[in-house]
């Protein structure tokens, strides 16, 4: 057995096999070109870099779904580097000047870059940049010697990470699933390590110092990220000890988190507004309780499908609504969205479509489900079977007409109907709302009202409707900006619907998990809000600490103003006055 | 209208977290939308404010005095704004 100290950078005990990274550098093995060769090494950096860019764009993406805005901003930085043309230029002129291979010139561009921050103390919260430059430059490398893949297969089982480093490109490939710790040998309490461990809720230790010769793959080894421990190979007693404090523990961050967890998202002057998370696997439906949510506010079935061989089967998205029912209880809701994702996705239908030129405006989501019954009712049996074990929700995306909502009604009614031919149990009156998210369904939201018992408002996917902009085109991105005057209309026109009718609205987007729109959500009118589960405590602080008064003032105010850069300003600074330590 | 000379203004980094990353990307994606050239001095270190990568080298830290200089057309438009993201703490 074999202690090592390190810095604890997130707290969790974690017990497993380890998975050692490969720690060797990329080898360049020619570094000058005969002169008729330069041109070319310049057509492949401009190819490398355009790709590297699309990659970081990709992680921004999905991250940004999955942990929030914070971790999709690195790789949002990192798109960012990859077009910038200083970086271009002065990889260039090593090309012109030295005729260096495009490999070369990256490398000795990027060390340059990083010399600069070799002075810094190993602490200093700007190293972690350094960290940044050198994942530019290995990814960049990457493209331009054909390496790609994940260089962090796993076949499914759970492991703990060691490495000498992690970079935000090797994190973002990272299977949360299956990757239950990380132990480094450097690394500071700022580093990229520690704030990806941070986001996915898993135990990191950093700033070992060397252990990776005294480790190998496969061998048993506890990661304890509250006292800064990585033990190798450890002893029975030991083991004993942590797998019953594991047992013990929550892996949630800390004493302030909780200390909220008995706490209600209750305003100052008494109302009750319901949190609830948004998840994409069974799993993370723990994470909803142990940070006191309401229940699921939107559970994400996509993942169902994607890389998959085949389409999964009735039982299997059976299994997985029960387990999540099972998990929350008979009382505290689960709202299954229905599919949302488009062909391309689709093992059995992605013959359907040759190259849509806009799939964004296309055959997907809801679209796709009423041309492939077969496949909706699979999930829409699953969903009733499964009703039985708790307060399970449907709701169905992309709605943008009312005929497609009846539709789907009618749908549901068949399989209700097919169910009790067969005599399988189910709850007869579960709740089935709508999301709102393409403009059309908001400017009837209405008329939609009368035919279901609740809207979700999915701002993402609103925000770019309805500025029609891509928010991953860097050239357009500007435009999309929840803040706008013209989404705020439409979430006003939602709400009033819904107060009419007597219908309860949600929001899930990501504008919900943001504490600077809390105030004005909560003024406009809402009393629901599902957000990323990390991001609970924070909005459930927010709440305490508003009156309902004052967030109608906030809304009504920044419903005069007519650019997204007033509303932003004006609610940064509501922010600051109503909870000045959410501000910083 | 005439071009006048360079417009230079002094910002304080107050930033718990200094001119890193996401600022500096916000930064420069801001500066690229004007038509004056922007560079931003941290000492004797210089940067493109249109480079995002040249302004994380400037290693800005909270507390650093920065000299922002924008200079050409539409310099007086440009100049607050810039000044007010340098200055920027982030919002969470």
């Amino acid at each position: 057995m074999d202690i090592k100290r390190g810095i604890a950078v997130s707290p969790g005990i974690a017990i497993g096999p380890a998975l050692v990274l490969d720690t060797e550098g990329v080898v360049i093995s020619q570094r000058i070109v005969p002169p008729e060769q330069v041109e070319g090494e310049i057509y492949r950096l401009a190819g490398a870099l355009i790709r590297a860019a699309d990659d970081a764009r990709q992680h921004q993406r999905s991250l940004t779904e999955k942990l929030g805005k914070d971790i999709g901003d690195i790789f949002h930085g990192h798109a960012g580097m990859y077009e910038d043309p200083h970086l271009r230029r002065k990889i260039e002129g090593l090309i012109r000047d030295q005729r260096y291979t495009a490999e070369y010139a990256v490398s000795r561009a990027i060390r340059e870059y990083v010399k600069r921050f070799d002075d810094l103390p190993a602490d200093h919260q700007f190293v972690r940049l350094r960290a940044d430059l050198l994942d530019l430059e290995k990814q960049v490398l990457a493209t331009l010697m054909g390496v790609h893949g994940s260089p962090l297969p796993f076949a499914g089982e759970p492991v703990i990470v060691l490495a000498h480093d992690l970079s935000p490109s090797e994190t973002a490939q990272l299977d949360p699933k299956t990757v239950h710790a990380f132990a480094t040998e450097s690394g500071g309490p700022t580093s990229h390590t520690a704030i990806m461990a941070g986001a996915l809720e898993i135990p990191a230790v950093v700033g070992i110092g060397r252990f990776l010769t005294d480790v190998s793959g496969g061998d048993t080894v506890i990661v304890d990220g509250r006292e800064g421990l990585l033990i190798i190979d450890p002893d029975e007693a030991t083991l004993a000890r942590y797998q019953r404090l594991r047992q013990d523990q929550f892996t949630a961050s800390g004493s302030r988190i909780e200390s909220l967890l008995d706490v209600q998202p209750i305003t100052r002057d008494g109302v009750r507004v319901s949190l609830f998370g948004n998840i994409e696997f069974p799993n993370e439906a723990v994470h909803c309780l142990e940070r006191g949510a309401d229940g699921v506010g939107l559970y994400r079935t996509e993942f169902l499908y994607v890389n998959k061989s085949s389409d999964p089967t009735e039982e299997e998205h059976y299994e997985a609504y029960k387990a999540v029912l099972t998990t929350l209880g008979p009382d505290k809701p689960v709202v299954i969205r229905t599919l949302d994702i488009g062909a391309d996705k689709f093992s059995s239908v992605s013959g359907l479509l040759t190259g849509e030129k806009n799939p964004f405006l296309g055959l997907r989501s809801i679209r796709l489900c009423l041309r492939n019954l077969p496949l909706f009712k699979t999930q829409l049996r699953a969903i009733l079977r499964a009703s039985i074990y708790g307060d399970i929700r449907i709701m169905f995306p992309m709605i943008s007409t009312v005929m497609e909502l009846r539709q789907c009604q009618h749908l549901l009614a068949e399989v209700r109907e097919d169910l009790e031919e067969e005599g399988i149990p189910f709850k007869r009156d579960i709740l089935v709302g709508t999301m709102i998210e393409v403009p059309s369904a908001a400017i009837l939201a209405d008329v939609l009202a009368r035919e279901v018992d609740f809207f979700s408002i999915g701002t993402n996917d609103l925000v770019q409707y309805t500025l029609a902009a891509d928010r991953n085109n860097e050239n357009v991105a500007g435009l999309y900006n929840p803040a706008d005057p013209a989404v705020l209309r439409l979430i006003r026109l939602v709400c009033d619907a819904a107060r009419r009718e007597n219908v309860a609205v949600n929001v899930c987007g990501e504008m919900s998990g943001e504490t600077m729109f809390i105030p004005l959500l909560v003024g406009l009118g809402l009393r629901q809000l599902s957000v990323t589960p990390r991001k609970i405590p924070e909005i459930k602080r927010a709440i305490r600490n508003l009156t309902v008064a004052d967030a109608e003032r906030v809304a009504r105010e920044s419903g005069r103003m007519e650019t997204a850069r007033e509303v932003t300003t004006y609610l940064r600074e509501q922010l600051r006055r109503i909870l000045p330590e959410a501000a910083d | 209208m005439p071009a006048n000379g360079p417009l230079r203004t002094t910002v304080v980094v107050a930033n718990p977290n200094g001119l890193h990353m996401r600022p500096a990307t916000a930064f420069a994606q801001t500066a690229r939308t004007y038509r004056a050239a922007v560079t931003v001095y941290n000492g004797d270190r210089r940067a493109d404010g249109k480079s995002s990568l040249d302004l994380i080298l400037l290693i800005a830290e909270p507390g650093a005095e920065l000299v922002l200089e924008v200079d050409g057309e539409d310099a007086g438009t440009a100049i607050e704004p810039l000044a007010a993201l340098l200055a920027a703490v982030e919002a969470q």
